[in-house]
């Protein structure tokens, strides 16, 4: 079964969650394949990168106020951006990296942000394949034993061997740990040492700066696209690059009988909702996922290509019509993240839910990727059919 | 430090045996007292006990019969071991009964170690065999893990390294000694990254020394970085069920004028590494690791020819049962004739003739002539084509 993810605007190879694109293919494959009853290996997933697309500016942002440094460095390593990047997300999520204080309080979370820490190092698939399995373990442990005994003298350096040894489920004894438990000790030690960077400003000054420079770069993708995506004749190369993927996927889905199901992320949901209605309305998608998206938002705007003042006649009332080769479509958004839409408003047949990044403000829109508890809850919605 | 048979005669070579498990590790995960601050991941263990008592009770076994060990030109002379378990784990011995073994504390094992080389230095043609069954570690060398591994905040003081041990043993004997480690391979990373987890060797390597031991045999129960496996619920590990499968009349050469089968390191460590591959397929695949120096001495002298273990089998299986499997070698014939499942069966090594026929005369006639039937194990799925 093909599933094909859309990012969205302000990424380039180099990005947060392209660098995890392997950890996101990792829990898709282990958490959201089950659900759909498939097996986790033959689970293709399709990402088809257009940031090159993307705005360009002839300045390098030169008339950023801060523009001294548009991205703060942890370190130029993979260890060191991982850090980097829990730094943010201890200090984005308003946590400390005080594991075992939060397990005792709040056992579910701090499996979420251990895997979450440990996921953001995962260096391949197989990797995050294996801490998907893990998580999935972990998380059914934590719903039997909410609060269990061992975390009153937990430790953090025995933490997530505790947990590890608890929640596994083996039917061979080793006489050894496996490679699992050493990317969880490494979360553990990624939180911990990154509280003190989350704490002291470091990460705060990165997103401050992040935060200037991916709204410039969202707005100037997002022009980009509208003054650049051509026709359904002659597509311009954002739409070409996602078109190639969904169709290479659709014929997959036909060859396998297999669905095809669509993440799109932010406002790879636009570009994904032009093509359903313009560039390609023949592409049959099983399930599309819209994920901290403004698809309602253009659509209030009659930006796309379809868009028509007329269409519906009376707004707010009535609702523009889901695309016809669309089944079914689960539009997901943080309130927390103020570039998140519903869109139940605007489309009808479409079902929004809300999901709690636990991120604060502009953090929240590129959360969602990041914590294990996200995979969970859409393969659970995807399975309710 | 529990001497389970001592009958060395004064100037006569003789085998010498040391054996630890270590299954109870109280200060790891789901033991009895305070939490190593860094358990590794590691818990209780169920197999090692129960292995180290088959290697043992084998060992120990009346020679002679092909159920244990055997070698006239250097007898049994002495079994020494410590096992730390759960319940108390008890032996039976011919001389002695049931005897109790003690504790493998990281003393202990030193203790018993030190008497062992002793013994194993009092002939120049003494044989030596070290067995072990517990956690292990590697970072550049593998370490392994006694019970009180954790008791302090040096928690590598209670663990010994035994990539060193055997380096050192090289320099301190001149028999031949044979190393079989069941545990763990694998590297955790936090090890790897911690200054002063370095255990000791049980004995220092004097490298003024000149290697002095005639020969040495070290079978590991996995390879680099890899884990290694027991059945869950207490049972003998993989690795040492392998290990006496293939001393049990599964592996040997035969030597030259006389009528006997040596089983040296070499054969040994092959017949481990394909038992212990045939048993394994799937995930949690364990394929062992060896090293062989200098010339080969028998670990056993048989009077026996070896057995192969043979598995022959047809495919599709739906036509298993319309015909009739067998092997031929001269006039010796077995056969398996319409049964629907794999025709099992032990037979000296040979070349043989291997082959399906349909009694009836229906199906096309499965022949293969001159099948090399090699120890410890031959697998062959014949094919009968539409």
């Amino acid at each position: 079964m093909p599933i094909v993810f859309v990012h969205g605007v302000n990424n380039r190879d180099g990005d947060a969650y392209r660098e995890n694109e392997q950890a996101r293919d990792g829990f898709l494959k282990e958490i959201v394949a089950p659900a759909l009853g498939m097996k986790p290996g033959k689970l293709q997933v399709l990402s088809p990168y257009w940031g090159q697309h993307g705005v360009q500016f002839a300045w390098g942002m030169a008339v950023l106020p801060n523009q001294s440094a548009e991205f703060e460095a942890f370190g130029k390593d993979a260890e060191a951006e991982a850090r980097g990047r829990v730094a943010g997300l201890l200090a984005e999520s308003h946590a400390d990296g005080k594991i075992v204080d939060m397990a005792r309080k709040d056992f579910r979370t701090a499996i979420d942000l251990l895997y979450a820490s440990a996921m953001a190092g995962a260096e391949t698939e197989e990797e995050a394949r294996d801490l998907a399995k893990s998580y999935e373990l972990a998380v059914s442990y934590a719903e039997t034993s909410p609060q269990p005994d061992w975390l009153a003298d937990a430790e953090p350096g025995n933490f997530a061997d505790r947990l590890n040894h608890a929640a596994r489920a083996s039917d061979v004894e080793s006489f050894g740990a496996g490679g699992i438990l050493d990317s969880l000790k490494e979360g553990v030690s990624r939180l911990l040492n990154a509280a003190p960077d989350a704490t002291a400003g470091v990460a705060g000054r990165l997103l401050r700066k992040k935060l200037n420079a991916t709204i410039t770069r969202f707005a100037g993708d997002a022009f980009v696209y509208l003054g650049n995506r051509g026709t359904s004749d002659n597509p311009g190369p954002i739409v070409g690059t996602v078109l190639a993927d969904l169709r290479k996927a659709s014929a997959i889905s036909k060859a396998e009988g297999e669905p095809l199901v669509v993440i799109a992320h932010s406002f790879g949901g636009e570009i994904v909702y032009d093509i359903l209605t313009y560039f390609d309305p023949g592409i049959a998608i099983d399930c599309l996922i819209t994920v901290g998206s403004q698809v309602g938002l253009f659509e209030e705007m009659k930006l796309y290509k379809v868009s028509s003042p007329a269409l519906p006649p009376n707004p707010p009332v009535g609702r523009v019509v889901r695309p016809a080769s669309l089944k079914r479509w689960l539009n997901v958004f943080d309130t927390n993240d103020v570039l998140s839409y519903q869109l139940e408003p605007v489309v009808e047949g479409v079902s929004d839910f809300h999901y709690d990044t636990g991120y604060s403000s502009f953090a929240a829109h590129g959360g969602y990727f990041m914590r294990p508890s996200f995979y969970k809850r859409m393969a659970k919605r995807l399975a309710q059919g | 430090m529990t001497l389970l048979l001592n009958t060395a005669a004064a100037g006569q070579p003789g085998t010498h045996v040391l054996a630890i498990g270590v299954g109870k590790y109280p200060h790891l995960l789901d033991g009895d007292k305070k939490l190593a601050k860094d358990p590794i991941g590691l818990g209780q263990l169920d197999s090692p006990p129960v292995s180290l008592k088959a290697f043992l009770d084998w060992m120990l076994a009346p020679a002679g019969d092909g159920t244990g060990f055997s070698n006239p030109a250097v007898p049994l002379a002495s079994v020494e071991a410590v096992c730390s378990s759960k319940a108390p784990v008890t032996i039976d011995t011919p001389a002695l009964g049931q005897v109790a073994l003690e504790p493998a504390t990281r003393d202990n094992i030193q203790v018993a170690f030190e008497a062992w080389l002793d013994r194993m230095k009092s002939h120049a043609d003494n044989l030596g065999v070290f067995y072990f069954c517990g956690h292990g570690v590697m970072v550049a060398d593998q370490h392994l893990l006694a019970e009180d591994f954790g008791r302090t905040a040096q928690p590598w003081a209670h663990a010994f390294n035994i990539s060193l041990t055997i380096r050192a043993v090289e320099r301190e004997v001149s028999g031949a000694v044979f190393f079989f480690i069941d545990s763990c391979r694998n590297v955790p990373r936090g090890l790897a990254l911690t200054l002063g987890a370095d255990p000791q060797a049980l004995i220092g390597a004097d490298l003024k020394k000149n290697v002095s031991c005639q020969h040495v045999t070290a079978v590991y129960a996995t390879g680099e970085g890899q884990l290694a496996f027991a059945p869950i619920g207490g049972h003998v590990s993989r690795f040492t069920s392998a290990l006496l499968r293939a001393v049990s009349g599964y592996c040997g050469i035969k030597s030259p004028g006389e009528p006997t089968w040596n089983v040296d390191g070499d054969s040994v460590a092959a017949a481990i590494r394909t038992l212990l591959q045939y048993n394994e397929p799937g995930k949690d695949r364990q394929v062992s690791d060896q090293s062989i120096q200098g010339p080969l001495v028998p670990l056993l002298r048989i009077g026996a020819p070896p057995k192969v273990m043979v598995r022959l089998d047809l495919a599709p299986k739906e036509r298993r049962s319309l015909y009739e499997l067998y092997l031929a070698k001269g006039a010796n014939r077995v056969a398996q004739t319409l049964v629907d499942q794999e025709f099992k069966v032990d037979l000296p090594r040979g070349v043989y003739e291997v082959g399906a026929l349909d009694p009836h005369g229906a199906l096309p006639l499965i022949r293969h002539e001159d099948e090399d039937l090699v120890p410890p194990i031959y697998m062959l799925t014949l094919k009968s084509q539409p």
